[in-house]
């Protein structure tokens, strides 16, 4: 064998090495690659951001790019084999030798001394290891691999174990009972407005209905999507239930109606001590968009839970067929409580008291969010909560039960104006807190007609403004943000005020 | 002789020169071998050391081992071109008809010492820069051919400045090699001592002839060398001037001017021998660093800071050589 052949031999020894080592390079970069992605997807989704849901695309996406990152970089930081050999050369001390005989060899370079030079470099290649050609040293990168691989673990394993992932696996059977039973209940409550579509009109409500039973009906409904259909549904009859209590708090207005006792719920009494818990734990949950917990429950449960969401559907219902019959209701009960107010001396009948207890506990459980005590003060917070969660971000209790009778505080400033013609106003504040210092305030009514002075008026906003601000505990902000809004509509500047005093 | 028979002459003829200069010189090892570099390379050399370190004693000693006509010129301020070239003289036949006959001087030989070169003024020095360039001399518009292989080997003191006058850089440049002669070590000493002062007659024999040299000589081109060896010489050549990108602050602030493109040359050539010498087929890159020293120190100027400071230039190729790493 003659010495340039001996040479090739033993250089195509180092070529398959290297290839090896190339693609288990690659692999490396590919897989650091395909793990970071992963990781990125993991870490997206503990955000509940969902960029990819099908399982299979998001894998064969993610190994696809990871592949075709690898082979670029495997391109583009390609060796030619003489860089190689020159590294081997001074990793080996063999001063120059396969690197000088590669290069005459390659490119066809003439000497008297090349055939010694070559079967020098083929004895000293003949010698050399495959460990020693292309040494695999622990990198960065190999670092990176670990860190990447641990990370995944970790995501991975705690998205495995976490309580949403078991439940997911666990309580599959009974989310799909539930959507179905979400369903039926729709489906029913849509053919119930459907029939009372003629007498009632309310053909927005239906129409609202009918799109949640189409999202409901959708095949590709996972458990999130489910979850945002139920807090929908939710919305929904929440918003309906303010909606009915605006329009009848608006009508009782235009008639002048202050007090309007609350309709009686539908058979209270006949509720058992039990189902009563339930309806309580079902409104803390279900309207406090715990619909996950929900789902927890037991099929049995979750039964029992659509035969009392039956219930408050009728209650809603109920109070949208009354609204029609409210007009008269109304009159009627407004001249009982004044004959009796005047009987009374002035004071209120206990049954008003009663019945407003009662509307309270009422509507805290129609606006009382899971977790809260009960108690008044507790529930009262909550308001801010419910008031973002249907959107209006202004009802509150006293807009479900329109026309109940106001408090002192209230009615004492409307005395005052009373007899001021122009249209009323009413300062809604959305802080439970502030609704105790509700002012109503009557903007200036036609110059010549009006039969009190505007300097009375404007006293008397002012010391009812000067003792709520005299109050401790209203927050700095909302000091200067009333007495903004007052100078805003009239006081203009302290300066003024003073010299109109 | 095949080129494989040439290779192992080569070293087999190195290792016998060395034998035999060590009978005469201590030490020196490094001198030695550069002086085999040169004399396989066709190029010249000057060496630089104080007196009494053996420099004419090595020039001389070679001579006797290489089968070669030697000259001595003896450099003195009044010495001129002709008595080194040669001159025509008027000579008479039988007939009394006179004619001109050339006479030619020590430069007709193939091993020259100039001794003390740098005594002699440039007139005179410049004498012999045809010489040692094209190895053919022009005397009355008569070129002569010197005889192969040609080889000067001048010495010169570096300390003693008076009545000297330096080399210009032309000539320094046509030097293939500049060796230094350090001082002897405490043992080396010992031995000068034992060989100098007893009664010591070493019997050199010649153990090369000039076919052989030529032979050689013939060979050392052949040898391959890789394109990145070659770079890396040019980068050191590029690095000993201030104005490259290459160079570093010391050569920037102490360097007038750098290493000249026969700087490039000698290196490359006397790597080609450093390999053959050491066995190998090919020049590396540490036989290109192991040269780069003798083939760059009198190739590198430095400016009037340099010169005043007292910078070495031997420093400055170090730092040079640590500064340029093979690519």
């Amino acid at each position: 064998m003659s010495a340039e052949a001996l040479f090739c031999a033993e250089l195509s020894k180092i070529k398959r090495h290297l290839i090896i080592k190339s693609v288990q390079r690659a692999v490396l970069d590919a897989s650091l690659i395909l793990l970071s992605i992963w990781a990125v997807l993991l870490f997206i989704e503990r955000l509940e951001f969902k960029i990819l849901s099908d399982n299979t695309f998001r894998y064969g996406i993610s190994i696809g790019i990871s592949l075709l990152a690898a082979l670029l970089i495997a391109v583009v930081r390609r060796k030619n084999l003489q860089n190689i050999l020159i590294d081997i050369d001074s990793r080996l001390k063999f001063q120059d030798r396969l690197s000088t005989a590669y290069e005459y060899q390659h490119s066809g370079k003439k000497s008297d001394l090349l055939a010694f030079l070559l079967e020098d470099a083929a004895q000293h290649l003949h010698q050399l290891q495959a460990k020693h050609m292309a040494p695999t040293k622990f990198s960065v990168a190999h670092l990176a691999l670990v860190f990447l691989l641990v990370l995944n673990v970790a995501l991975y394993s705690s998205d495995f174990w976490g309580p949403g992932s078991r439940q997911t696996v666990v309580n599959q059977e009974q989310i799909e009972k539930a959507r179905t039973l979400l369903r039926n209940y729709t489906q029913s409550r849509i053919g119930d407005k459907q029939a009372k579509k003629k007498s009632s009109g309310n053909a927005v409500y239906t129409r609202q209905l009918e799109r949640l039973t189409n999202r409901l009906n959708d095949p590709d409904l996972n458990q999130d999507m489910l979850s945002v259909s139920f807090n929908a549904l939710l919305k929904e009859l929440h918003s309906e239930q303010a909606r009915l209590a605006d329009e009848l708090n608006a009508k009782l207005n235009t008639l002048g109606i202050e007090g309007v006792p609350v309709q009686p719920i539908p058979e209270p009494g006949k509720l058992s001590s039990q189902k009563i818990e339930k309806l309580k734990a079902l409104l803390k949950s279900a309207l406090n968009n715990q619909i996950p917990d929900s789902l927890n429950q037991d099929i049995e449960t979750l039964q029992e839970f659509y035969s009392l969401q039956e219930l408050l559907s009728q209650i809603i219902d109920d109070l949208k067929v009354d609204d029609s019959n409210s007009d008269e209701y109304a009159l009627s009960q407004t001249h009982q409580t004044r004959m009796s107010q005047q009987a009374n001396g002035g004071k209120k009948p206990p049954g008003d008291e009663q019945r407003h207890e009662t509307h309270g506990k009422i509507s805290d459980r129609k606006q009382g969010r899971a977790g809260t005590t009960g108690s008044p003060a507790s529930d009262q917070s909550l308001d801010d909560g419910s008031d973002d969660l249907d959107g209006s971000g202004l009802h509150d209790e006293n807009d479900l039960s329109a026309g109940h009778a106001k408090s002192v505080q209230r009615k004492k400033s409307r005395d005052e104006i009373e007899k001021s013609t122009g249209p009323g106003l009413q300062d809604k504040l959305s802080s439970a807190q502030e609704e105790k210092y509700r002012l109503y305030i009557r903007s200036l009514g036609t110059v010549g007609e009006s039969i009190l002075k505007e300097e009375n008026i404007i006293q008397a906003y002012r010391q009812e403004i000067e003792n709520i601000l005299q109050k401790e505990d209203i927050p700095l902000n909302y000091r200067e943000y009333i007495k903004h809004y007052f100078i805003s509509i009239g006081l203009k500047t302290e300066a003024e005020a003073y010299d109109a005093k | 002789m095949t080129p494989n028979e040439k290779t192992d002459a080569i070293r087999k003829n190195f290792e016998l020169v060395i034998n035999e200069l060590s009978k005469i010189i201590v030490g020196q090892e490094l001198v030695t071998k550069h002086l085999f570099i040169c004399l396989l390379c066709g190029g010249h050399v000057l060496i630089e050391g104080v007196p009494g370190l053996g420099k004419t004693l090595i020039v001389r000693s070679l001579s006797k081992i290489l089968d070669l006509a030697y000259s001595r010129i003896q450099f003195t301020p009044d010495l001129m071109p002709a008595d080194i070239l040669g001159t025509n003289i008027v000579k008479e036949d039988g007939k009394g008809s006179r004619y001109f006959e050339f006479y030619k001087g020590p430069i007709f030989g193939q091993l020259i010492l100039a001794d003390e070169i740098n005594r002699a003024s440039p007139k005179t020095q410049s004498a012999l820069l045809e010489a040692m360039q094209e190895e053919k001399i022009t005397v009355f518009g008569t070129e002569y051919v010197l005889e192969p292989p040609f080889m000067v080997l001048a010495t010169q003191n570096p300390i003693e400045m008076e009545g000297t006058y330096p080399l210009p850089e032309a000539q320094i440049d046509r030097f293939f090699f500049k060796l230094k002669i350090s001082y002897p070590g405490h043992q080396e000493l010992h031995e000068i001592i034992t060989k100098t002062t007893e009664d010591y007659q070493p019997d050199l024999k010649r153990v090369i002839g000039a076919d052989s040299i030529l032979e050689m000589k013939s060979l050392v081109k052949q040898v391959p060398i890789a394109t990145h060896v070659k770079d890396h010489a040019i980068r050191l050549v590029l690095a000993s001037h201030p104005d490259n990108s290459d160079a570093t602050g010391l050569i920037k602030e102490y360097v007038l001017f750098g290493a000249s493109p026969r700087g490039v040359q000698s290196m490359i050539l006397a790597g080609k021998v450093s390999a053959l010498i050491d066995g190998r087929y090919n020049v590396s890159i540490e036989d290109i660093n192991e040269v780069a020293k003798p083939a760059l120190r009198h190739r590198i100027a430095l400016n009037i800071r340099g010169e005043t400071e007292g910078i070495d230039v031997d420093h400055v190729v170090e730092e040079i050589l640590s500064h340029v790493q093979p690519k």
